[in-house]
């Protein structure tokens, strides 16, 4: 008798083994994960862990997904089945079966038929029980429970993990619209593919950087970057080709008016520069005429990128040098018509580089200063952020003038004044509210003096002479106002550009400083 | 040898047999008389040990009746010389020619041999019985006489406790295949001893086998196949026994003096084979070799003097061995 009979009586027990290896599988997986989840839930309470509950959902995915596939390759092998169907009564008939499984004595096969009959006759589910792992079942709850309190446990780590969190989101969202726009402006088409391709490479490094971000300083350096970028780009935008050529123009006399014009790349002055030039060449001596062709031969070489404006150029030339005065004017036509077109085209992509600048990222800019203005907020209720409350803050001030001077700092700095800091403004946007532009307030002291213009005195300090100090009860200071700081920040910013004038700054960090206010707006 | 599934079925048949008809004559111990049965089947000897009166000689007497057997019973008493077991060359003259020795067998040349109260005997004597109950032979005077097919010794034996009784050297225990504790009978088994033997009533005995047809079963029963798993565990159980061994168990090492010899691991399996057999299956299972380890190995593990002071049994031990083992 073949042990493929024997088998498949007992392919019901070990269907119920298996059941009872994945049931336990999954149980160690998901002690595992409850395990993982509760150090993750104490780590969180110490140390700001973003999406924290994201994460161990995670975990506790992936703990079933591992043991329930790990349970697919338990299937007991069909010794350990005989082995459990011989405890469970069949008295080793069935390894004794196993074991004489190539032996044809009458005996072995008496045997082998015995063992059959009796597994063929034995209940197995009834036997059998599916068992609960009720230890790793009762561990699963215990540190799931345990995982709970951790969480609900309040901690200073885990409010600045939601500052986090909310900043990923927002940075999340304004990533997917400029990621928006950026395909709105490529169905658009009115760039170029490689001005496209550029702004595409300088969008995608972006989206990278402000994925990586993980503090607002850094997704907001990374847009100022960005815009920067984008803004030399658009510099850059202005027609090289029609700068050079109106370089090349401006070195003659007779068409300098006129590389002005393309240097300048305005269409209308382009066109009447044009013109006049027009005019003036029927009038141009013949020794002019043939400097002038020339001119225009050197340029259609340097414009090996731009064929038809080299074409026309060249058409120019020709004509100029053989005096053929009928056909300059469609030539002349012609020049005028490629001009326009690529003026054209410099600014469409001047428009486009400005609506960028508008709308998206000045979308990005909002919605980042939404979401600082949450992390702030979130740092000046005890989180040791700079914006906190004891840290002094730092102003910037002028010297003494006959008009007075003032200084600005943040909210934290002016307690001497009566202020505190929990002015500050801003406060979380919730899901789905509409967004507003809800500037932070910032204390914007009055000066001393009233409305005057500030001076800047030039100097420097010596070490030399002696400085007295007292504190003087009852000195005319005035408060100020808490006000959104958008009202203040042209003042501000302008304060700003005049000390960058008057110091001696690396052209690198003033740029810095211009990037920073520019973010701000 | 070939052996089908009905030459298993025909031992279960002749077995029940026996033990039916030596139940006319035996009241109650079924299970003696099961674990008399197999130790035979088995080949091997029996030590019967109860206090008297408990019908010991009664059943070997009825066992050597239902097997068609010849029966030679042996009373064993502190004077019984060696020669007045295994026999004795003697000088025989006939017709006036010289005397010439004659080898004049002794009660041990019988297919069963009942040594009652073996115990009563010296040393000396109780060894004579040794070449016979291994070998199966006897030598005299320089010359062996074999033993009858089968052959068998049923010895009983007072307890050691009781006076007069003289200790049985370890090597003749370990030729014992069983040592079979017989019980004191209920309420109910006595009253129908007294019935029985008090009155004029007597049962007629019927001959249910033959010397041949046991050495057959004992052929069959050593066929049957013992899975690897089984044998193991009979060997771990025996060598448990040791307290030097890497699978004593606690209770081993504290009380064993010595544990079985291999001869106790041969009677396990064997005994197991039978009680298989007995049982209706083809193959031996772990409970059988449970079932064989106490009657095998229970006069085979000495306890030493820190187990005998606590009142450690034999079986208690090895109840906690196979616990261990599980």
């Amino acid at each position: 008798m073949d042990m493929e009979y024997i088998y498949k009586s007992i392919k019901s027990l070990k269907n119920r083994m298996h059941l009872n290896n994945a049931v336990l599988s999954l149980m160690w997986g998901l002690a595992a994960a409850s395990g993982t989840a509760f150090f993750l839930a104490c780590l969180s309470l110490f140390v700001p862990v973003p999406f924290v509950m994201r994460i161990l959902a995670g975990v506790y995915l992936f703990a079933v997904l591992l043991s329930l596939t790990a349970a697919l390759f338990l299937r007991p092998g069909n010794l350990a089945v005989i082995k459990a169907a011989d405890a469970l009564g069949l008295k080793e008939r069935l390894i004794t079966a196993y074991e004489l499984k190539d032996d044809g004595s009458p005996l072995s096969r008496v045997q082998r038929y015995d063992a059959l009959k009796a597994a063929s006759q034995t209940n197995f589910k009834a036997l059998y029980a599916i068992k609960f792992p009720k230890y790793q079942g009762l561990a699963c709850v215990v540190l799931a429970l345990l995982t709970l309190l951790c969480l609900a446990l309040p901690s200073g780590a885990r409010e600045k993990a939601a500052g986090m969190e909310n900043l990923a989101n927002e940075v999340k969202k304004q990533a997917e619209n400029i990621d928006k726009e950026r395909k709105e402006l490529s169905k658009k088409a009115i760039l170029s593919d490689k001005k496209l391709q550029e702004i595409n490479q300088r969008i995608d490094q972006l989206l990278k950087e402000l994925k990586k971000a993980d503090t607002e300083a850094k997704a907001v350096k990374a847009l100022a970057k960005t815009k920067h970028e984008l803004e030399e780009l658009q510099n850059k935008g202005v027609s090289s080709e029609l700068k050079q050529l109106g370089e090349r123009l401006s070195e003659s006399p007779a068409t300098r008016d006129f590389g002005e014009a393309l240097k300048n790349g305005n269409l209308a002055d382009m066109k009447q520069k044009l013109e006049q030039l027009n005019n003036r060449l029927k009038n141009l001596s013949p020794e002019g005429k043939k400097e002038l062709a020339q001119k225009f031969e050197q340029a259609a070489r340097e414009l090996a990128n731009s064929p038809e404006l080299a074409q026309n150029l060249a058409d120019l030339s020709q004509a100029l040098a053989s005096g053929d005065l009928s056909s300059l004017g469609s030539h002349m036509a012609s020049l005028e018509n490629t001009l326009s077109q690529l003026a054209r085209s410099d600014s469409a992509l001047a428009q486009a580089m400005q609506q960028y600048e508008n709308e998206v990222l000045q979308q990005l800019s909002n919605s980042l200063d939404s979401a600082r203005q949450q992390i702030s907020s979130q740092g000046g209720q005890g989180s040791s952020t700079a914006q906190g409350g004891e840290n002094p803050g730092q102003g910037t001030g002028s010297g003494p003038s006959n008009k007075g001077g003032g200084g600005a700092g943040d909210q934290s700095s002016n307690r001497d004044l009566g202020y505190s800091g929990d002015e500050s403004g801003g406060g979380a946007r919730m899901p789905g509210q509409e967004k507003k532009k809800d500037y932070e307030g910032i204390y914007a002291p009055s000066r001393l003096g009233g409305d005057s213009s500030a001076s800047q005195v030039k100097g420097s300090k010596g070490g030399a002479g002696q400085s007295q100090w007292s504190e003087a009860e009852g000195a005319p200071v005035q408060k100020g106002n808490t006000v959104p700081y958008d009202q203040v920040l042209g003042e501000y910013k302008s304060e700003a550009m005049q000390s960058l004038e008057g110091s001696s700054i690396p052209p690198v960090m003033q740029d810095m400083v211009r990037d920073y206010f520019s973010s701000l707006e | 040898m070939d052996v089908s599934g009905s030459d298993v079925k025909n031992v279960m048949d002749t077995v029940a047999k026996i033990e039916n008809e030596i139940a006319k004559q035996m009241v109650g111990q079924r299970e003696l008389i099961r674990q008399v049965v197999i130790c035979i089947l088995a080949g091997g000897n029996v030590l019967l040990e109860g206090v008297p009166g408990l019908g010991k000689t009664r059943l070997v007497k009825t066992l050597g009746k239902v097997l068609g057997l010849s029966f030679s019973r042996i009373q064993f008493t502190p004077d019984l010389m060696p020669a007045d077991v295994v026999g004795t060359n003697i000088i025989v003259r006939s017709g006036g020619e010289e005397g010439m020795f004659k080898f004049q067998p002794g009660p041990i040349f019988s297919h069963i041999v009942l040594a009652d109260e073996i115990n009563r005997a010296t040393p000396k004597t109780q060894s004579a019985l040794l070449e016979a109950m291994q070998e199966q032979t006897v030598t005299v005077g320089g010359t062996t006489y074999k033993m009858p097919r089968p052959f068998f010794v049923l010895a009983t034996q007072n307890p050691i406790e009781m006076e007069g009784t003289y200790p049985l050297p370890e090597a003749q225990l370990d030729r014992f295949l069983f040592k079979l504790d017989v019980p004191f009978p209920s309420l109910e088994e006595l009253t129908d001893i007294v019935t029985m033997t008090a009155g004029n009533r007597e049962e007629e005995l019927q001959k249910v086998s033959s010397g041949e047809e046991i050495m057959i079963m004992r052929n069959i029963a050593r066929e049957i196949p013992v899975a690897k798993p089984v044998l193991e565990f009979a060997m771990r159980l025996v060598l448990a026994t040791h307290p030097e061994s890497e699978f004593a168990p606690p209770v081993t090492k504290k009380y064993v003096r010595f544990g079985s010899s291999p001869r106790g691991a041969q009677a396990v399996i064997a005994a197991a084979r039978l009680r298989a057999v007995l049982d209706g299956r083809y193959n031996v299972a772990f409970e059988d070799v449970k079932y064989a380890a106490y009657p095998a190995l229970r006069h085979r593990v000495f306890l030493n003097f820190e187990g005998q002071s606590e009142g450690i049994t034999a079986d208690s031990l090895i109840g906690e061995i196979i616990s261990a083992l599980g």
